[in-house]
């Protein structure tokens, strides 16, 4: 067997020797065949003849021989492929338009298949045995309409409050070990305008040894660690280890300050760890003093707000299901421990998922199902990007008809030629592999920007898995390209004749057109997909959010330390701030438009003895001038004003939701609030505004609020506390707000020198955050679909003009006989509309169809199957068809009768 | 290119059966091995070149037959196949599955009793 190998591998190096040694054989074979003859009496000359005849083909016995050398597929492939460069060389405008396309088509695939595979596949790295770590989830019922009772729909989160968690940690039977985490937040290290934002997640003290990482340098933070009366530490991420220290010594000693707290660095974690989630952490804290530096001592407390993300590391031998029972069990047992009336399903349920978030059981999050949806967008792009290169290799085959005649006849077999435009599609795929390899570096980085900010993949550009994928696409990209061409091949040898300049009309023209209509229809529904997503787009953008969002810019002051805020300070800054260049007025208030809102307990309202609420109801303490600076409008009664003091009448405004969910039937004006549980003083209703969207977008976003005068607030010691440990400036300005941050920056470097910068925002860039989904969809649905248009416009222009090509003798005759030539122009405009048209009929199908995909995507249940973007998308398409066809159709117009009658 | 089937006059795989055991009388080039089989068969068998070429390059990668060029005894450099040793073990696997065949078809042509 080796031997065997090792003749043939040899006999490859030697052919050029053995091609000789057999020439010489068979010459010497016609030499004594001669021979033989001329000792018989013949002539010499008559001897050769016949010795000449009786051996026959010596080409075929030399070629039959050769075949037993055992070389020949390897040969032939060679021979092949060689002829595939050839045929790439003669037409380098044909293999470049093949090349970019099937390189775009693979380079945007490339990394897509890799994020992909990163958010759904691969555990993430430097986790021991991924699959025995579990994400556990608490699935509750929502109390829908009816307070009190939890029949809505169940809801998944890999989140739960302290109590439950506790209680599952509590557990060592069948839940085994048990950690928890918090998300990572960004929060400034350090304080002033030099702070730097990092991406900090708290960890129980189980947390890393369950993950089964080991530190880099230094240690873990262990359970010892997790105590609020033990020295804080932190262990911070490879990435920022490098960022940050020159050396690794300089990082083991180094302080962190976070929300006044100074933590000592104690380890560095291995490269491209970051825990359970694929995003970027760069600090991992203690639980317990981080959580406590934020929220005091209650963060334990039921409803407190405080939740975190468990993880466990099932016991061997230990199955899921009886984990989830004994999980279930548990946390229903912390529930009913917990105090009456809180708004909480008394009967959750919980279940282990995978580690990776994206895997569990709940439906996928936006963010999560837009990168499916345009993996999956990427994917009709290179299925065209294949279709179009199938197109025009079938093109190809058409025009050489003539070559592959010639093939034919010299005995090359239906599986030759297919094998030959195999290898052609193939060379073709790999040479476009190439180019996408480009593609996919920069490519791939900004989708990775674009898709998933701040995760931690977006350091390498370009690996293992995109480069595999980009391998693998090539193979199956090339091999399915050619399969059209091929049978396209077969077909026409059974009526092939050497003289192919005629009747070549009629074949091939079923594939072609196919392919064409193929293409046309995918094209159709990545440009419905765009129009859809533009009509979201422009509808978030469009929404009224009660604010002024294009003027305002907010800096939240406070919130640090818990040491009061001085009023004159304040009134220097809004002083100051008024008076800079470009700012038209400033207010204060305590929440963020957009941003954050505050509740207060204990409002009662009258007509109600619990708060008739389901949200809320939410607190602003605002200056007297707030909704003039917000834009907000008053809709009943009045806003505030300054005789709205200390010493007089108490007043509050209400916002509509507020007013419609407390007084449904009555006039809210001149209705009592009283303010904080002891009160028994009642603070008037004056008037009503318009509700602001705080959280989202959506009507029914809208949140009850209430609004008291900040000059009211010194009467209660709760709402004077309140007032002074928060205040956010609201700056409306005069034209775009980013102008003003600067100068702004300035003023409160001045006056408040330890607030980081990023406290200043503006309402544009927090709307645009709101809008980005819709935002990244136009784009790449927009982005893709200008590629598969342009796609469809070459095939469609290279089956147009090929057939135009092969019937110019006809239209020179059609011309001689007097037909105009507007007439043939229309006649070919016809043929690419119609094509189109049919490309469209199909894709308006698909598209209606895959309409489900996007549908959870856009904007306000607006439906993909929109009349209007489905109308503009084929109004599109068929435009750019006829335009793809025009050139060719110009071209038959002008066909030479001349011409024509001379050929005939 | 496919190979066009090898034009054999005779039963597939004879051949291969003929030329082993020509060349069990000692080493010979390809004209000889034609001529002898055909003067042993008494003109019989006519081996085509377009057969003989390909069976003795095919027998020589299997390893049964081995070549070497050497001079004929009219002065010519020619080829010389030679029996191996794995050559002759196929030969009498060979002898006997043609037995065995010719045998059973001498069954089959038997007149009916």
């Amino acid at each position: 067997m080796l031997r065997l190998l090792y003749n043939r591998l040899g006999s490859i190096w030697s052919r050029r020797h053995q091609d000789a040694e057999l020439d010489e054989e068979i010459r010497f074979h016609l030499a004594a065949e001669a021979e033989e003859r001329i000792d018989a009496g013949l002539d010499p000359e008559q001897a050769r003849a016949e010795a000449q005849r009786d051996f026959g083909n010596v080409l075929l016995t030399r070629e039959l021989t050769r075949e037993a050398w055992g070389w020949a597929p390897a040969e032939r492939f060679l021979r092949d492929v060689g002829s595939a460069f050839r045929m790439m060389r003669r037409n380098t405008g044909y293999t470049c338009a093949v090349v970019l396309t099937m390189a775009l088509g693979i380079g945007l695939n490339a990394p897509m298949y890799e994020m992909l595979s990163r958010l759904f596949l691969l555990p993430p790295p430097h986790i021991e045995d991924p699959k025995g770590v579990h994400r556990v989830w608490l699935s509750q019922r929502d109390d829908s309409e009816n307070r009190g009772s939890f029949t809505g729909p169940a809801f998944a989160r890999d989140r739960m409050q302290w109590h439950e968690f506790s209680a599952l940690s509590a557990d060592n039977g069948p839940i085994g070990a048990v950690a928890g985490y918090t998300a990572p937040r960004s929060t400034p290290n350090g304080r002033g305008q030099t702070a730097e934002n990092l991406r900090v997640s708290w960890v129980t003290g189980e947390f890393l040894d369950l993950l089964g990482v080991e530190p880099a340098i230094g240690r873990l933070i262990g359970p010892d660690d997790d105590d609020a009366a033990a020295t804080p530490v932190a262990v911070v991420s490879d990435g920022y280890h490098r960022e940050r220290f020159a050396n690794p010594q300089e990082a083991l000693d180094a302080t962190l300050e976070f929300d006044e707290l100074t933590y000592v660095v104690v380890g560095v974690l291995p490269p491209g760890f970051s825990g359970p989630d694929p995003g970027r952490t760069d600090v991992w804290l203690p639980l317990e003093p981080a959580v406590t530096a934020v929220r005091g001592d209650q963060w334990r407390d039921f409803g407190s707000g405080f939740d975190l993300t468990p993880l466990a590391r099932l016991p061997p031998g230990q199955t899921v299901q009886a984990a989830n029972a004994a999980a279930t069990a548990a946390v229903r047992a912390a529930r009913a421990d917990s105090p009456r009336g809180l708004p909480w399903d008394p009967e959750p349920t919980v279940a282990l998922g995978p580690i990776l978030r994206t895997r569990g059981p709940s439906s996928l999050p936006g963010q999560m199902r837009l990168t499916l949806v345009i993996g999956g967008v990427t994917l009709l792009v290179l299925l065209i990007a294949t279709v179009n290169m199938s197109n025009l290799l079938t093109v190809r085959v058409a025009a050489r008809r003539r070559e592959l005649a010639v093939r034919y006849a010299l005995g090359a077999g239906r599986w030759g030629v297919g094998r030959l435009l195999a290898i052609e599609s193939l060379v073709l795929a790999t040479a476009s592999g190439a180019v996408a390899l480009i593609v996919a570096t920069v490519v791939g980085r900004l989708l990775r920007l674009t898709l998933l900010p701040g995760h931690q993949g977006t350091v390498d550009a370009l690996n293992v898995t995109a480069i595999g994928f980009t391998g693998i696409a090539v193979l199956a990209v090339g091999l399915c390209a050619a399969i059209a061409p091929a049978m396209y091949a077969a077909k026409s040898r059974q009526i092939e004749r050497l003289d192919s300049s005629r009747g070549a009309r009629a074949l091939g023209t079923p594939v072609r057109t196919g392919l064409i209509v193929v293409q046309t229809a995918l094209s159709l529904v990545l440009l419905c997909g765009t129009a859809v997503f533009y009509r979201s787009f422009e509808a978030a953008r469009q929404v009224d959010i009660g604010y002024a969002k294009e003027y305002l810019l907010t800096v939240e002051l406070g919130e640090f330390g818990g040491s009061p805020l001085d009023e004159s300070t304040l009134s220097a800054m809004e002083a100051r701030v008024r008076n800079l260049p470009g700012v038209r007025e400033v207010a204060q208030g305590t929440n963020t438009p957009m941003g954050r809102i505050a509740m207060l307990g204990g409002l009662r309202v009258e007509g109600h003895d619990s708060p008739p609420f389901r949200y809320g109801p939410y607190v602003n303490l605002t200056s007297t001038n707030f909704f003039d600076v917000a834009g907000l409008e008053v809709l009943a009664g009045r806003g505030f004003n300054e005789w709205d003091r200390a010493n007089t009448q108490e007043v509050a405004v209400v916002n509509e939701t507020f007013a419609k969910q407390a007084w449904p039937s009555r006039n809210p004006v001149g209705r009592c609030l009283f303010v904080g549980s002891e009160a028994t003083d009642c603070t008037t209703v004056v008037g009503v505004v318009e509700s602001a969207l705080e959280f989202g977008l959506l009507a029914t976003d809208g949140h009850p609020v209430y609004f008291l005068p900040i000059s009211q607030t010194t009467s209660s010691t709760s709402l004077s506390g309140f007032a002074a440990s928060r205040r956010v400036l609201i700056v409306r300005t005069r034209d775009n707000p980013g102008e003003v941050a600067t100068p702004l920056l300035g003023v409160q470097a001045d006056l408040f020198p330890d607030l980081p910068r990023h406290t200043v925002q503006s309402l544009p860039a927090i709307f645009a955050s709101q809008i980005e989904t819709w935002r990244i969809g136009t784009r790449l649905f927009g982005a893709s679909a200008a590629l598969a248009v342009l796609l469809a416009a070459i095939g469609l222009y290279a089956v147009i003009a090929f057939g135009v090509r092969q019937r110019e003798l006809e239209f020179g005759i059609r011309r001689a006989l007097g037909a105009r030539s507007s007439r043939l122009l229309r006649m070919v405009l016809a043929r690419g509309f119609f094509l189109a048209a049919v490309g469209v009929v199909a894709g308006t199908l698909a598209a209606l169809w895959a309409g489900r995909f996007v549908e959870p995507l856009l904007f306000d249940g607006r439906t993909p199957r929109d009349p209007l973007a489905f109308a503009a998308a084929a109004l599109v398409l068929l435009t750019i068809a006829v335009m793809a066809s025009l050139v060719p159709a110009r071209r038959a117009s002008r066909a030479d009768p001349r011409q024509a009658l001379e050929a005939e | 290119m496919t190979p066009a089937s090898p034009r054999n006059q005779l039963l597939y795989g004879t051949l291969d059966l003929l030329i082993l055991r020509t060349l069990v009388y000692g080493p010979a080039h390809g004209h000889a091995i034609a001529g002898h089989i055909q003067r042993v068969s008494e003109d019989a068998l006519r081996i085509e070149t377009g057969s003989l070429y390909p069976a003795l390059h095919r027998l020589e990668a299997r390893g049964w037959i081995a070549a070497k060029w050497k001079t004929s005894d009219k002065g010519k450099r020619a080829r010389y196949y030679r029996l191996t040793r794995t050559g002759r073990r196929q030969l009498v696997v060979e002898q006997s599955r043609w037995q065995q065949l010719s045998v059973a078809v001498t069954r089959v042509l038997r007149p009916a009793d």
